[in-house]
């Protein structure tokens, strides 16, 4: 079930009316209803899966509970590489098999010894990245005893699948969103105020900016031999604002549903494109796995303590395993090992924490070193976002040889330039709003706050008119539920 | 919680107000570009408005041409005059059984048809139906009937053609319109035929199908077979032909013909009639004058034998 369809549509405001009315009585009835409303929220893909979930599930609760009850260090650890081994194993099954497979049939054909391994088909469940590595953070913190586990199986169960960030986020850490479980929620107007805001910013983000810009990109990139440099730098612009609305779409989305149903969510993205070099847009871009690695793999590797050596060490496996978690493909590999070449410079100089604070906080426009700052660590995400989306590293390379050719200084010929020329104004409409908003969690959540009730209104309904104008209306799923 | 489900309705109620305006005003003023899901096409490909005019004032035809492009450029109701029939070709452009049904259940009663012609095919029983609705939709006068259609195919470009077309009409605005008989190389004949006024081949133009059958059309379609049904009225299926480069495209085309032939009687010309692309045909899936002589000539026979 997609948020941006008919199906959601319906879906949600029974699920609001049944879960405010009918099951508000105590807190297990809520917790319960949330959980098969879960169920049936992810069962809508496909049924078969939902078996994974539960094995998942009841795999971490069961290991949680052992944990608690052995004293013996190394039976403990043996429980959490236990935990480990089952989500990654799974994981590793049905994302990475068939690469490894194809992989390790390359390395022998190039030794001379072709060996012809088959792969297995297999549809990669949808979520499974972000419900594994849920699951992990909740028994690697009782392994390391920062909470307590619990023996509430419906709501570890409702935490684990939780529908609406189960399929791509944010990924909750235990110790947040568990306990937000354990209290009986009341409503709360303002929250679900805020909680409408944020799905009507999120589907805007979704329906016009990124799949118009999916369009683009989309027919760019798919015949990228037919272009010169201009047009598939156009191609890389218009993916790194598709991918930025999908996902933070999603993401908005997904916390302002919670909201809604009393929840409170980590935030995921904070105006990445406003970062002003690449350690502080990864502050601000997927918070919630970038937090994960932190704590759960660059932490425990010994972070940016030891020897210069380590802390490169530490850095490349950090961003190697988020490129890999991406998709088993070595696109992804090489945008991770690239984002950690930028970002290793700013670590080695101690300047990786220079821009803590919000852009031009108390200004209205950013200074001209900051645009320069800005601009500049746009182009290169924009940059590295070609080995995110082209399917190989051949064609990558080929893209990026044709951008960095003299076509890059000519007019931009391409198809669909009456689309492209709309999409770009909404970009900037989307630029400005994301800019004035900047100091919020989301670019809309106190805009026009202090004016009448009336212009509010007309302003939230202008946003509404704009969607039913301009959204793509083919329909795409978001990006990362391939993830 | 009551705060809060008084605001959100009251706030409903400004957005239907805010949203109506808001389509009224960027139909009449922003530029084309600016209006992506709002389509309205008076008098655009087809001549559905001038057809659905001559219908207004129609009764009792022998026979109901139903369809597509594929159906008003295909059935020439001059032939069928000469040979005794009187006809009326209701065909308009993409017309899909959503909008065929629309059409039937609004003319059925006053032109009383003893047979009807209907072409069918797996690619429009592949199409969502949303530019035939909004085709008809800009051409018809507003009624409930077409809201009924909106709903069926629930499609925002739908819903703001409607919103933008009953604001025109339910004003006056297209009171004075006057649509030509002519348009570039098409024309328009009394009873619903167009006529294609060129002779050559376009070889580019529909060389491919997507053929994946669409549940809602299916479902209008067994509609369609149920409401003639019980009216008595005898019903003929036809798939018009098409190139055969383009007609060997679909994947779906024995599943079609099974679920045709289930239904009532069918004929696919595709596999009884050999043509020749250039000789034929205007495009991949019309036929010029000798093709549309040699086709509505078959029809005919297979009438007079039924």
């Amino acid at each position: 079930m997609l948020f941006n369809s008919i199906d959601f549509a319906i879906f949600f405001p029974v699920v609001f009316i049944l879960y405010w009315f009918v099951f508000n009585t105590n807190l297990r009835w809520q917790n319960i209803f949330i959980l098969l409303c879960s169920y049936l929220f992810y069962g809508w893909w496909d049924v078969r899966f939902l078996s994974l979930l539960f094995l998942s599930t009841f795999i971490d609760y069961i290991i949680g509970l052992r944990l608690q009850n052995t004293v013996d260090e190394r039976k403990r650890k043996w429980l959490l590489y236990g935990s480990i081994f089952f989500n990654l194993g799974i994981l590793g099954i049905f994302k990475y098999y068939n690469f490894f497979l194809d992989n390790v049939n390359d390395l022998f054909t190039i030794l001379g010894k072709p060996l012809h391994f088959t792969g297995i088909e297999l549809v990669l469940p949808v979520g499974i990245s972000f419900y594994t590595f849920q699951t992990m953070s909740y028994t690697i913190d009782v392994y390391k005893r920062r909470m307590e586990p619990t023996a509430d199986l419906v709501s570890f169960a409702a935490y684990v699948s939780f529908f609406p960030q189960l399929v791509a986020g944010p990924i909750e850490r235990a110790r947040h969103l568990l306990p937000q479980f354990f209290v009986h929620r009341t409503f709360d107007y303002a929250l679900a105020l805020r909680g409408c805001k944020q799905i009507l910013w999120g589907l805007f983000k979704k329906v016009v900016i990124a799949d118009n810009c999916a369009v683009l990109a989309d027919s760019i990139f798919n015949h990228h031999t037919d272009y010169g440099g201009s047009a598939l730098w156009m191609g890389a612009f218009f993916f790194a604002f598709q991918i930025y609305g999908d996902f933070s779409g999603y993401s908005d989305i997904a916390i302002g549903t919670s909201r809604l149903l009393g929840f409170d969510l980590m935030k995921n993205f904070t105006y990445p494109y406003f970062s002003r070099d690449m350690a502080e847009f990864w502050r601000r871009w997927h918070i919630s796995l970038s937090t994960w690695f932190r704590d759960y793999v660059y932490i425990p590797l010994g972070g940016n303590q030891g020897s210069s050596f380590m802390k490169l060490r530490n850095i490349f496996l950090v961003f190697l395993i988020s490129g890999f978690w991406h998709g088993a493909n070595w696109t992804f590999i090489v945008w991770g090992l690239l984002n950690a070449l930028l970002f290793v410079p700013l670590l080695m100089y101690g300047k990786n924490r220079q821009h803590l604070d919000i852009i031009a906080f108390d200004k209205r426009l950013p200074s001209f070193k900051d645009v320069l700052k800005m601009g500049f660590t746009f182009v290169l995400v924009t940059l590295l976002w070609i080995f995110f989306r082209s399917e190989s590293l051949t064609i990558a390379i080929d893209i990026f040889a044709r951008i960095f050719s003299p076509s890059l200084f000519t007019i931009p010929v391409f198809e669909q330039k009456g689309l492209a020329f709309v999409t770009i104004l909404l970009v900037i409409f989307f630029i400005v709003l994301e800019w004035v908003g900047r100091t919020q969690s989301f670019a809309i959540e106190l805009m026009f706050a202090t004016k009448s009730r009336m212009f509010r209104w007309a302003f939230f309904a202008f946003l509404i008119c704009m969607i039913g104008m301009f959204m793509q209306t083919g329909g795409s799923p978001f990006i990362y539920f391939q993830f | 919680m009551k705060k809060f489900l008084s605001e959100i309705i009251q706030f409903a109620v400004f957005l239907f107000i805010f949203y109506i305006c808001f389509i009224v005003i960027a139909g009449l003023f922003f530029p084309e570009f600016l209006r992506r899901n709002l389509i309205y096409t008076l008098g655009g490909n087809g001549f559905t408005y001038t057809r659905l005019n001559e219908a207004k004032d129609l009764r009792h035809v022998d026979i109901l041409f139903l369809g597509s492009s594929r159906a008003y450029r295909s059935f020439d109701t001059r032939i069928f005059d000469t040979a005794g029939l009187t006809s009326f070709n209701l065909g308009t452009s993409n017309q899909t059984p959503i909008q065929s049904l629309y059409l039937l259940e609004k003319y059925l009663n006053q032109l009383k048809p003893a047979t009807i012609v209907f072409e069918v095919n797996p690619d429009i029983f592949s199409n969502n139906g949303v530019e035939s609705a909004i085709d008809i939709i800009s051409n018809e006068k507003m009624n409930v009937s077409l809201l009924k259609m909106a709903i069926d195919i629930n499609h925002i470009k739908v819903w703001n053609t409607l919103i933008y077309s009953t604001f025109r009409k339910s004003t006056g605005l297209e009171n004075s319109f006057i649509e030509g008989n002519q348009k570039t190389d098409q024309k328009y004949i009394i009873g619903g035929y167009v006529l294609s006024l060129t002779e050559n081949f376009d070889q580019d133009a529909g060389n491919s199908y997507v053929c994946h059958l669409n549940r809602k059309q299916l479902d209008a379609f067994e509609k369609i077979i149920s409401l003639v049904n019980s009216a008595n009225i005898k019903i003929l299926l036809v798939q018009s032909p098409v190139v055969p480069a383009l007609y060997n495209s679909c994947s779906e085309n024995k599943n079609f013909d099974r679920l045709m032939n289930q239904s009532s009687d069918y004929i696919n010309f595709n596999r009884s009639l050999n043509l020749t692309d250039t000789l034929h045909f205007t495009d991949g899936q019309h036929l010029n004058q000798n093709g549309v002589d040699i086709f509505c000539n078959e029809i005919l026979k297979l009438l007079q034998t039924h």
